[in-house]
């Protein structure tokens, strides 16, 4: 009954927003209601957006109240009763949420938006052999132990990254074999997960700053290379590869507002500023939800 | 463990992983306005920066403030940064903060390291409190933390084309024959500088390398590790060839940059774990990394090499926090953002540069003057080691206090007339100089180990009383008296605390005849294992009676404290002064102290100390 009543109060902030989106471009105003302005005729929507898509989420945020946050962060304040109108993330991790909360949050799939790559990046010259020309994350995590690297699986891209990583260490290390959470239990794979460094929310950020001193190899879209590495001190000492397990991260925006959200007439362009392709196929080259909620819990415990 | 618990509650150091770019945890640092000018109606925000950048930021505060990002419509900001140690910040804040001692309470804070930050934090949750450091925050600059080496013992070791680290500097300070044992006799024996890791950021960069090192581990440092007998073995034996300790990695680098004018670069220390900028100055002639008007840097004779261990090393990330704690309104918050963003675009990262600092904006190249012409590498370090937790990083400091090398100490304590004085001159009736040193004196015994050595000496003219003082007596004018001889710590401090209590204020001044006869006595009985020093502590200027030998009783006295120093075969005994009151003799202490390659001190304000003693017995 909660649910069914929160559901209704969205519908009608979601109403609320479109009379006064209405009222503002009959006014040509160019106004943002943030939280904390004076009470108006109508509240704001609230949208939460995972950190990596802030810049694109900034972009739209004209007339909601946009939560810039780690996933787990929107999941427990949706359980704590918080109301989310929209929650642009990754595909899967609605999913996700539903799984580690053991309920769903959201009663349809919502809209893929834009998907880009998962892709490995690797400092030049520090893997060798057949690995340096075309790498995977078995032998990149075998040649650099502890300096090959995925963002932490509690970020958003991380615990796909983390996913597609693991998934191509047994496509590789086991090809044909199924791959589960039994497989965790499997020595080679233990130590494999140990080698891997998946602390840092952001290795890409380690890189940038610290130059060598940050990892060797590590997981990020393809997205996030064009944003961040193009153009840096350290453009042209990484090489960026799709490795053999073709992978790609899907924005998915669900919530009753989604709806209303996506048809903003500049999203597209955003999503291409930012790096983007705009798409609506979901996520690819993972392994199921359940099993990279899994393989999070793997990593923290 | 006493030691550590006073010192940690003096210097507030608990765990901070970074370099300090040559910062002084001194907690008698003051807190001093930065950015000048008038801020009119707008929204102040004070921030307090560690001294390192304290220029720098001053400067990019003023440009902010006149430009256009610091108004909004009606609204406008008005940076003003404040020298404010990390150490001593990082306690103020979590102790809680008083404006009156520290100056204003802090919006924006930029400690040496982000860590301060984990510092705090966690003493305030174990305080119960809401720990208001973000964890989401923008770093400023870095600098890595090095083992500078004069340029011929670097190339004797083969560096670079031989990977170096805290492996080789094992070696080196296990040497029985020093450098002789590495084909180079010439060297003498092999001499580490290093920090106080209870005060120096350095210090404490220095001894978790050292430690990953001795694990052969980057990461996950445990207590388990800290236990281990190999490991316990490598610290005591790296700890054996340190010069001294201190507060901060300046005395080193101005010693040696002293004796490198002098054309004894390669025999006052070997190696110097400091930050990768303060090489950088160092090799620019300003070893202390501030021009004083009229300075002109001169490059050493001996430059000065980066090493950056093989096994890993730490950065100094400079973070700028802004405070989320309930002193802090949205509107200074916002006009600190303001400065974090503006900061850190590429015109203002380019003048970090200048300072000898690596950009932590990665849109702006690391170049001039981080080239290899300097003594640095651009492209090092290629390892990072990890922060160990506070858990961790407490059982290292505590295990680094019965590792380090112990030290064998002799007080000398001015009982000259003008000790008698009022220690504030607007309270005659309230304590006396002498008052406040023999209760700082009595406290700061307690900061020395157990197993170190000390001895006490009072000084001034006529001790036996006769009322004949210098050529006067005809027995010989008696200038000092040995209250305590050596021994252990655990075994004589009451003792020593008792004969400081007893002190009372006699006559004159014979400064430079009791520093002589105080360093000699300390040289004849020399013990090479500890760290041999004369701590000297007075309020005057010499006055022994006759005035017209002082010049040349100083000059004499110079002369044998740099010619102890100095040499293959020296027994380096330092002498460490402090000048107490704004009386003090501030100039020539400084020279005796330079001369033995020790530090000098100031407690121009008589309050302060037991804070100079405590900067001042970190160095043992």
């Amino acid at each position: 009954m909660k649910r069914v009543l929160a559901l209704l109060g969205a519908v009608a902030l979601v109403a609320g927003a479109l009379a006064l989106r209405s009222a503002l471009a009959d006014d040509s105003a160019d106004v943002a209601t943030e939280p904390g302005d004076e009470p108006g005729a109508v509240a704001a929507p609230v949208v939460a957006c995972v950190p990596e898509l802030e810049t694109v989420c900034r972009g739209m945020a004209r007339i909601f109240e946009l939560r810039v946050e780690e996933p787990a962060d929107t999941v427990a304040a949706i359980d704590s009763g918080t109301e989310i109108d929209a929650w642009v993330t990754f595909d899967p991790w609605p999913e996700m949420a539903g799984i580690e909360s053991n309920h769903a949050f959201f009663s349809d799939p919502g809209l893929i938006l834009a998907s880009s790559p998962l892709v490995m990046l690797v400092r030049n010259g520090l893997l060798d052999g057949a690995c340096a020309d075309d790498p995977n994350w078995a032998c990149a995590v075998e040649a650099r132990p502890g300096r090959a690297a995925v963002p932490s699986p509690d970020s958003a891209v991380g615990r796909l990254a983390l996913g597609w990583a693991a998934a191509e260490w047994n496509d590789v290390v086991r090809p044909g074999e199924p791959f589960a959470t039994a497989e965790f239990e499997l020595p080679e794979f233990r130590n494999w997960l140990d080698d891997l460094a998946t602390d840092e929310p952001d290795p890409l950020d380690e890189v940038l700053v610290l130059g060598p001193a940050g990892p060797f190899v590590l997981a990020t879209t393809h997205a996030d290379v064009s944003q961040r590495l193009a153009g840096s001190r350290e453009d042209g000492r990484l090489a960026e590869f799709q490795t053999s397990r073709d992978a790609s991260v899907a924005v998915v925006i669900v919530g009753p507002a989604a709806e209303f959200l996506a048809s903003e007439p500049t999203l597209a362009a955003n999503f291409e500023s930012a790096g983007w392709t705009p798409s609506t196929e979901g996520s690819s080259g993972l392994p199921s939800p359940g099993l990279m909620f899994a393989l999070a819990q793997e990593v923290s415990s | 463990m006493k030691r550590l618990v006073v010192l940690l509650l003096v210097a507030g150091l608990v765990g901070c992983s970074s370099g300090d770019g040559g910062e002084v945890a001194d907690p008698t640092t003051e807190t001093t306005a930065g950015a000048g000018g008038d801020p009119g109606d707008c929204t102040v925000v004070d921030a307090a920066i560690s001294p390192e950048k304290i220029d720098l930021v001053t400067d990019l505060a003023e440009t902010f403030n006149a430009s256009p990002e610091a108004r909004d419509g009606g609204m406008c900001w008005f940076i003003a940064p404040h020298r404010k140690s990390s150490g001593a910040a990082a306690r103020a804040l979590y102790l809680g903060w008083d404006e009156a001692a520290e100056g204003p309470l802090p919006v924006l804070w930029s400690p040496a390291a982000s860590t301060w930050g984990q510092v705090v934090n966690r003493r305030l949750t174990e305080g119960g409190e809401t720990p208001f450091v973000p964890d989401d925050f923008e770093r400023f600059m870095l600098t890595p933390l090095v083992i500078a080496m004069p340029e011929p013992m670097a190339t004797a070791l083969g560096y670079p084309a031989n990977p170096v680290g805290w492996d080789q500097i094992l070696e080196l300070a296990r040497a029985q024959a020093g450098w002789a044992d590495f084909g180079h006799p010439e060297f003498g024996p092999f001499r580490l500088g290093k920090t106080n890791p209870n005060f120096s950021t350095s210090g404490l960069a220095a001894l978790i390398a050292q430690t990953y090192a001795a694990t052969g581990k980057t990461t996950d440092l445990t207590a388990e590790d800290l236990a281990d007998a190999g490991v316990i073995q490598y610290a005591t034996d790296v700890e054996s060839a340190v010069v001294h300790y201190g507060d901060t990695t300046l005395t080193f680098l101005n010693n040696l940059y002293r004796a490198d004018q002098r054309g004894n670069a390669l025999n006052y220390v070997s190696a110097v774990a400091v930050e990768e900028k303060s090489v950088l100055d160092y090799n620019a002639g300003n070893p202390d990394g501030i021009l004083e008007p009229g300075e002109e840097p001169r490059p050493p004779r001996v430059p000065l090499v980066a090493i950056y261990p093989e096994e890993g090393t730490l950065f100094s990330d400079n973070p700028l926090f802004v405070l989320t704690a309930d002193w802090v309104d949205e509107d200074e918050a916002e006009g600190a953002r303001r400065f974090v963003e503006f900061v850190g675009r590429p015109e203002n990262q380019e003048r970090v540069l200048e300072f000898g600092f690596r950009p932590a904006n990665p849109d702006v190249a690391v170049g001039a003057p981080i080239v290899a012409a300097n003594g640095v590498d651009p492209s090092q370090p290629t390892t990072l080691l990890d922060v160990p937790g506070p858990e961790v990083m407490l059982e290292l400091l505590d295990r680094w206090e019965t590792q380090r090398k112990r030290a064998r100490v002799m007080l000398v304590i001015d009982v000259s007339g003008s000790m008698g004085d009022p220690a504030d001159a607007a309270n005659p009736s309230g304590p006396t100089r002498l008052d406040l040193a023999k209760q700082a004196a009595v406290e700061a015994i307690e900061l020395f180990a157990e197993d170190d050595e000390i001895a006490l000496r009072m000084f001034s003219n006529d001790i036996d009383g006769d009322g004949l003082v210098g050529d006067a007596d005809p027995e010989g004018d008696v200038q000092f008296e040995e209250l305590v001889g050596y021994g252990r710590v655990g075994d004589n401090a009451e003792l020593v605390r008792s004969r400081i209590r007893d002190l009372r204020p006699l006559y004159g001044t014979p400064l430079y005849g009791v520093t002589q006869s105080s360093y000699d006595a300390a040289l004849e009985s020399f013990d090479p294992t500890r760290i041999n020093a004369v701590v000297l502590l007075t309020d005057g200027v010499n006055d022994d009676g006759d005035t017209s030998d002082d010049r040349q009783q100083l000059d004499e006295l110079l002369a044998n404290l740099e010619s102890g120093a100095e040499g293959q075969l020296s027994r380096p005994v330092r002498v460490f002064t402090i000048a107490y009151s704004a009386d003090a003799a501030a100039d020539s202490l400084s020279r005796i102290a330079a001369s033995s390659s020790a530090a000098s001190y100031e407690s121009t304000d008589p309050a302060s100390i037991l804070q100079v003693l405590t900067a001042v017995i970190s160095n043992f």
